[in-house]
């Protein structure tokens, strides 16, 4: 039955893609957004369910999964003698957990776009979009070789694309399109390295089949260094999961719909980096000095994005960021070795940054477009299912027991500090006190204090359609819930027995087998400290920003800010995303484009002079040459007669007087 | 004085030099002038200098004897023949193009 | 009273000073034939010309050459020539320009043409008798009509094609030449 219900999975999205790209304008012309919407919409749901019926039994190792997986082939690819590629699906836990957070999120964002795009003329699009993006995504997750996998990566890159650019009439919306599907490829080069140094050592591009020679050949028999795999590898994650220097893209894919920013810039395609290296950590656990690397970007990401997320006044930009420095966390944590804590965070990120995203789709659809949060404030009794669901979303990213966040980030600090990683831990702690802090912040400038509301837009203000709210409050029941289903017991929690097989070979090649928790010891201490952080950061952004009916000090927060030259700058700094957009500009467009222009001015004169010139000379020898034809008897015979001379002349030089 | 002169039409040399001579002058009319008429007298003159060069030699080689004499006469009934032609289409291209001057036939100039 | 065997003054023969006179006057009048501005008395100098190379025939030995180049080239070719630049002279006086634009070209290479043939002959050491030979005109005729029969016949037709293409090229009529 599985093998029926697992290609379905992929299948039915891009079924329903052909179907809306084929039919939905006429359509939604002839009967309504409803009559377009309705297949991909229901596509989704469905996808939904088969996905639940394959995850239970694959999480619990149950037949026909087992311990390892289940792995599916449906038909050979490319066969190409050495070289020859399969389609074909591995579903283990991993896949498993990935699936849930995919079809899940898909699901409610395919509903929260039914109320979104309940006034937009180019609906059908939207849809037909989402469907591939599903496909693609699936797809990628699924994947039981390198190739597909790529495959399912260049699309959804392409997806987001063609979603950010939704509304193409816009320029700052094409302008963002393109610069992610830029930035997003210079990570596929790296990326598409790695796979050919993967075939290069390996010859086979079956992930599972090309990770096990990859770890048993000894060093000196690779051609390609494991270390060099698995950095090109990194840099691909590095490009689609945003991580520092890759990060720009991000940002600006705001001005993309909403709905799109959750699905994909928050809960999906920015989790395949994230994927992708837990697929690839046996490759990771062999080479450790990269560890070491993906660590250190990834919690430098984290502190980078958290600063800038300080100062911006765009909601959706500061839930970027902070999609940004939570990303940072799971690469942080894959590079410790907490594999487990990643993939938790992974799925805990995916439902209350879901959450986030949506709500404040709600809100913006609430103020009528405005996105400037200095222009909001005082709508928690206006708006209220909104609020409520943004609060729970928001307590919940800073790390308060018991929701989500509190123990999937815990599990990461608690695995960095025993693990030897003090520094990833303190920068790590640091960042869950600016985490709740500037969280706060935005819930206080949203929803609290006194009202900056536009006044024309004041009166307009009421409560989303059912569409839009549903989601968000399915989304806050896992917000909350999560945590505790997954993370308890603590030292043996549910998810860490799910995916034990899938990563229980390089943990114990890295750290040996793990210690016992210790509630009452090294770990009770750890779980304080990081609630104190997260308490510290609500506490500082309660007493700044306000809550309920309490207004903030925007007084003292322009104080702080420009108390002393060092905050000043920094303050600058964070405003300007620390100038990283004007240095890449620099870097490329101006200094790059100069060597451009050379290169074109060297194509341009020499290289088109030199065959340019090769024409001219012949053009110029025949009309040179083209004298001699005068036509007239006198001056051939003149030719002949010098010929005749000539051959006399040179018979006598050379052969010499005759005798 | 001249006495170097002495015996030079015993000599081939002279002959064949003036034939030469005689040829290149030829040559020159017949590649500088511009009426056509000249041009066919010039020719007249190259071939009267290969005549020239074959009687020479039959005045100087036994074993020509007289067919030296004999070529000559055919040669000079073939340049007779050949003035008749060549003048007969001089005059025909005359009347079409009014102008007995070569530099001015040029239909087959591009 | 005999001549001296060789000129007094001069030092060389009679013969001699006969050779060069004429060798003289056929150069100066093929030299005036090239050069001569009116085409009329080019024509003159060209019968001159002829006339001192039948001389140089007969002093080389060759009587009957010598008399068919009179009868042929100054009786019939070139009163041939004068016709022909009767019928084709222009109404306005002769052309100014006498040479094409090649002529300095043409009179280098027509000079070079001249030096590699005299530097040819002078290098060439020639199997020659000591004196002239006399043809004789017996032998001749013997030669002629017995040993080239056939070269005789297709001559007398070759003279007879060449009259017939003469007279149709230049007849006057419409269409009829090319």
């Amino acid at each position: 039955m599985y093998e029926t219900l697992i290609p379905l999975i992929p299948l039915l999205p891009i079924l329903g893609f052909a179907f809306s790209a084929l039919f939905g304008r006429r359509l939604q012309a002839k009967w309504g957004r409803a009559a377009a919407e309705i297949v991909p919409v229901g596509i989704v749901v469905v996808v939904w369910v088969i996905a639940m019926i394959v995850v239970v039994p694959a999480l619990q190792h149950a037949e026909p999964f087992g311990e390892t997986g289940l792995d599916m082939k449906l038909w050979t690819w490319i066969p190409a003698g050495n070289f020859t590629v399969d389609v074909g699906f591995h579903v283990d836990a991993l896949t498993a957990a990935l699936l849930i957070v995919v079809t899940t999120i898909g699901m409610l964002v395919h509903i929260y776009s039914i109320g979104y795009m309940a006034h937009d003329a180019g609906a059908w699009r939207f849809f037909a979009y989402l469907n591939l993006f599903m496909f693609s995504m699936l797809l990628l997750v699924l994947a039981d070789n390198w190739l597909l996998v790529f495959a399912g990566w260049e699309l959804v890159g392409l997806c987001s694309y063609l979603l950010i650019g939704f509304w193409y009439q816009k320029r700052p919306a094409a302008l963002a399109a393109k610069k992610a599907f830029i930035v997003n490829r210079v990570g596929d080069v790296g990326f598409a390295l790695g796979i050919m140094a993967i075939w290069v050592n390996t010859g086979t591009l079956n992930i599972q089949a090309s990770l096990a020679k990859l770890i048993e050949t000894p060093a000196a028999g690779l051609v390609i260094p494991l270390s060099i795999i698995a950095l090109l590898v990194f840099a691909g994650a590095m490009g689609k999961s945003a991580q520092f220097p890759l990060h720009v893209w991000l940002p600006d894919a705001m001005e993309g719909p909403t709905p799109v920013s959750a699905l994909i810039h928050a809960a999906t395609m920015v989790n395949a980096g994230v994927y992708l290296v837990a697929r690839a950590n046996p490759l990771f656990a062999h080479a450790q000095e990269v560890m070491v690397v993906v660590a250190a970007i990834g919690i430098f990401t984290a502190i980078l994005a958290a600063s800038i997320a300080f100062t911006q006044t765009d909601i959706k930009r500061v839930l970027a960021y902070s999609t940004l420095s939570q990303l940072g966390y799971m690469f942080a944590a894959l590079g410790v070795g907490a594999y487990v804590a990643a993939i938790f965070h992974l799925m805990a990120h995916g439902f209350f940054k879901g959450l986030l995203f949506l709500g404040s789709g709600s809100v913006i659809h609430a103020v009528d477009g405005e996105q400037n949060m200095n222009r909001m404030g005082g709508l928690w009794r206006k708006i209220p299912i909104t609020h409520w669901t943004m609060l729970i979303g928001a307590i919940a990213i800073a790390g308060i027991p018991p929701l989500a966040g509190f123990f999937s980030k815990d599990e990461i600090l608690g695995e960095a500090f025993k693990n030897g990683f003090i520094w990833v831990w303190a920068i790590g702690l640091v960042v869950a006190v600016m985490t709740a802090f500037y969280m706060w912040r935005l819930m206080g400038k949203t929803f609290y204090g006194e009202s900056h509301v536009d006044p024309h837009v004041a009166p307009k203000i009421r409560e989303s359609a059912w569409s839009m709210t549903l989601p968000l409050i399915l989304l806050a029941i896992p917000s909350v819930l999560i945590g505790m289903f997954l993370g308890l017991p603590f030292g043996d929690s549910r998810i860490s027995q799910w995916l034990e097989p899938v990563f229980k070979a390089s943990e114990e090649h890295l750290y040996g087998s793990p210690a016992e928790f210790q509630l009452f010891g090294i770990d009770g201490v750890l779980i304080l400290i990081s609630v104190a952080a997260a308490t510290l950061g609500l506490v500082v952004g309660i007493w700044l920003f306000g809550a309920f009916r309490a207004r903030g000090r925007q007084a003292t927060v322009d104080g702080i800010a420009a108390s002393g030259p060092a905050t000043r700058f920094l303050y600058r700094a964070s405003l300007n995303k620390w100038w990283f957009d004007e240095l890449n500009d620099l870097l490329f467009i101006r200094i790059g484009g100069r060597v451009a222009a050379s290169l074109w001015w060297f194509d341009r004169t020499i290289v088109d002079g030199a065959v340019n010139g090769v024409g001219g000379l012949t053009r110029g020898a025949g009309g040179g040459l083209r004298r001699i034809q005068t036509g007239r008897v006198q001056n051939y015979a003149l030719g002949i007669a010098i010929g005749l001379i000539v051959m006399v002349g040179s018979f006598l030089l050379i052969v010499g007087q005759p005798r | 004085m001249f006495s170097f002169l002495n015996g030079i039409s015993q000599s081939l040399d002279a002959y064949l030099v003036l034939a030469g001579l005689l040829f290149a002058i030829g040559t020159f009319g017949f590649l500088a002038r511009r009426n056509a008429i000249s041009m066919l007298m010039s020719i007249e003159l190259m071939l009267n200098a290969a005549n020239l060069a074959i009687i020479s030699f039959g005045a100087f080689s036994t074993s020509l004897g007289a067919s030296a004499s004999v070529i000559a006469l055919i040669v000079i009934a073939a340049a007779a023949a050949e003035a008749t032609i060549g003048l007969a289409i001089v005059i025909a291209i005359y009347r079409n193009k009014k102008t007995p001057l070569v530099d001015e036939y040029d239909a087959m100039r591009q | 009273m005999t001549l001296p065997e060789t000129i007094p003054l001069l030092g060389f023969r009679w013969e001699d000073l006969l050779f060069m006179t004429l060798a003289a006057v056929m150069v100066g009048s093929a030299l005036l034939v090239v050069t001569m501005k009116d085409i009329i008395r080019c024509g003159l100098a060209m019968i001159i010309a002829f006339s001192a190379l039948a001389g140089l025939y007969v002093l080389a030995g060759a009587p009957v050459v010598a008399g068919a180049q009179v009868l042929v080239y100054i009786g019939a070719i070139s009163v041939l020539v004068l016709f022909a630049i009767m019928l084709t002279q222009t109404k306005d006086a002769p052309a100014s320009l006498v040479f094409q634009t090649q002529a300095f070209p043409a009179a280098i290479a027509a000079a070079v043409l001249a030096l590699l043939i005299a530097v040819t002959v002078a290098a060439t050491d020639w199997p020659t008798a000591g004196a002239r030979i006399l043809t004789d005109t017996t032998q001749l005729a013997q030669t002629l009509f017995a040993d080239y029969t056939l070269p005789f016949e297709v001559v007398s037709v070759l003279l007879l094609a060449a009259v017939i293409g003469g007279v149709y090229l230049a007849k006057r009529e419409p269409g009829g030449s090319d």
